[in-house]
């Protein structure tokens, strides 16, 4: 009898322990199971704010770190003189903000896909986004919306309530109240709340991303012969 | 009188023939090649002329016959490229001819130890050899005869090699992009037939950040001359420029040694509708090449700026990607104008 009862205790701890290990797992699991994309490059002061659960609207703030996950809703911002990138993890679409921005992301799962939205409250982002069918990637900003397909290009909002977008591959649809442009590779567009116009890029009219890069020249021989040259630049914006 | 006469003259050459015998029965030498007379890599210890070597590398042989007693023999050994330019040469410790056998063969890395130590140099004037004999041990790629000559002794005499260095050419895809399912890679090589060789790649330009990815990733063993893409594909990203290099072994004089191929790059698209090209014109890459010149002019010297003079530009990458005639405009004039910092500029 004193045996039986004896393993009975032992069995409803084993299965505490357990269930109370599920219960420890849960908050990681469901974290995980959230995140949509993840911090890549921080340069300088970085905040990513992180809408707080609950009925009071308040938000959690924490430094920026590389392989930070973030969710659906949570804003990135970047100090003077800084820079953050967001990697999307369904496709590896990569957003660099530059100094002083403010940027929103939200997705909506397809499948294993995201519908991507962003918000870009103000400043510079550079964009490299993956090609992929049925899946949107959309850019808004308190006057317009920047439409992409699969590109590079760069969004600015500046203070003044002016987006401009540099479109550096394919293109780019840009929409407000007054209508739809399409902006092509070389091209920049400019939108204001009732004012959509197209130019072309002109030489040293394309801000440079920021942080560290390689320019790599690859030179041959004008006559024709195998010798070969590689000029390498490293810079830092 | 005539009998006294053409006694006389038959007893003169008598002697005459006599007198002449021993130096046309005299000693010869025969030189002989051992082994392939092709190399992937020579290296000049392989002679074991300078005792260091300590190898039974049969490269040549010599064979001695009626060495005179009494007379020191020694040998003088070059090795000789096409144009007849003397690379290495030298002569060996002397021998008494009485202890020189007949007919018996002595190997490369058997004459020092035969006739004792010499002096062998590299010399001054193989000056485009001397800088490379020196650092590597290796004649560099090309024909050369070994020169033996017995002294003393009759004429020098020579034997041919041929220095083939292994190469593992890539041949596609090289300097292009590439969708999945027109990726194949393909390569040639002069070592040996049917490899077995390694496919590596890397993200970065200088193969350090290799891709590794369990079974995909390095691929090992390959034993054909090409590989076909889909086999590394899901180890690849969408968009993403790679460098491929095949790795292979060589089996020298002096052991096996790994040889590798150069970097390729290529440029990976999963369809095709997404492959993008740089899109620079003539005039572009001039104008180009004049502002690196004007660059290097002010941020290095001006050597460095006349360097690229007769050099046209071939193609640009920026951050190991794609890059557009906007952004290189844009990133010269910013470095012209120092809206960024340069932190190193280098040639390659």
């Amino acid at each position: 009898m004193t045996t039986n009862m004896s393993r009975t205790k032992y069995s409803l701890s084993v299965l505490f322990a357990v269930l109370l290990g599920f219960a420890m797992l849960l908050p990681m699991g469901a974290f995980a199971a959230d995140a949509i994309a993840y911090i890549g490059e921080v340069g300088g002061k970085v905040l990513v704010m992180k809408p707080a659960s609950g009925e009071e609207k308040t938000v959690e703030e924490a430094a920026a770190k590389t392989g930070m996950f973030l969710s659906a809703g949570d804003t990135i911002k970047t100090g003077d003189e800084s820079y953050a990138s967001v990697i999307f993890q369904d496709d590896g679409s990569r957003v660099k903000l530059g100094a002083v921005s403010t940027l929103t992301i939200n997705a909506v799962r397809k499948q294993k896909q995201l519908d991507k939205s962003l918000f870009m409250e103000s400043g510079k982002m550079w964009a490299k986004v993956t090609k992929k069918r049925g899946t949107e990637f959309q850019v808004k900003t308190p006057t317009s919306v920047a439409s992409v397909k699969g590109t590079r290009f760069i969004l600015e909002e500046t203070e003044s309530g002016e987006t401009w977008v540099w479109v550096l591959e394919d293109a780019v649809q840009l929409s407000n109240e007054s209508g739809e442009v399409t902006v092509n590779a070389g091209q920049k567009g400019k939108a204001t709340k009732d004012t959509l116009d197209v130019q072309e890029i002109e030489d040293m009219d394309l801000p440079i991303e920021p942080g560290p890069h390689e320019i790599i020249f690859f030179f041959k021989r004008s006559d024709g012969s195998s010798l070969q040259k590689e000029l390498h630049i490293e810079f830092e914006k | 009188m005539r009998i006294r006469t053409c006694l006389f003259f038959f007893v003169v050459m008598l002697l005459v023939v006599f007198a002449l015998a021993p130096m046309a029965m005299g000693q010869t030498v025969t030189l002989n090649r051992e082994g392939p007379g092709t190399y992937n890599k020579f290296l000049v210890a392989d002679l074991g002329l300078t005792g260091s070597s300590g190898k039974a590398n049969p490269i040549f042989s010599v064979r001695f016959t009626n060495t005179d007693p009494g007379t020191n023999y020694s040998l003088y050994i070059e090795v000789i490229d096409t144009t007849g330019q003397v690379l290495v040469s030298g002569t060996t410790g002397s021998k008494d001819g009485a202890s020189i056998p007949d007919d018996v063969d002595i190997n490369n890395y058997q004459i020092i130890g035969y006739f004792g130590s010499g002096d062998f140099t590299v010399n001054d004037s193989a000056k485009r050899y001397k800088d490379i004999l020196l650092a590597t041990g290796a004649v560099p790629q090309g024909t050369y005869r070994i020169g033996v000559k017995l002294n003393p002794g009759p004429a020098l005499q020579t034997v041919s090699y041929t220095i083939e260095p292994p190469y593992l050419q890539p041949v596609y895809p090289v300097d292009v992009s590439s969708t999945r399912d027109a990726l194949v890679f393909r390569w040639v090589t002069n070592i040996a037939k049917n490899g077995p060789v390694d496919l590596r790649m890397f993200t970065d330009p200088r193969g350090n950040d290799e891709v590794q990815k369990g079974s995909l990733l390095p691929k090992r063993g390959i034993t054909e001359s090409s590989l076909a893409g889909s086999t590394v594909a899901p180890a690849l990203m969408d968009g993403q420029t790679y460098y491929w290099q095949i790795w292979g072994k060589i089996t020298t004089t002096h052991g096996d040694e790994r040889v590798e191929g150069p970097l390729s790059r290529f440029l990976y698209f999963q369809e095709f509708s997404s492959v993008q090209y740089l899109g620079l014109s003539d005039a572009d890459k001039n104008a180009v090449k004049d502002e690196l010149i004007a660059i290097l002019a002010e941020l290095v010297n001006k050597r460095a700026a006349k360097s690229i003079k007769e050099y046209e530009i071939d193609r640009i990458v920026l951050d190991n990607g794609v890059v557009t005639r906007d952004e290189v405009f844009a990133i010269l004039a910013a470095i012209k104008e120092k809206q960024v910092k340069v932190n190193s500029i280098y040639f390659r």
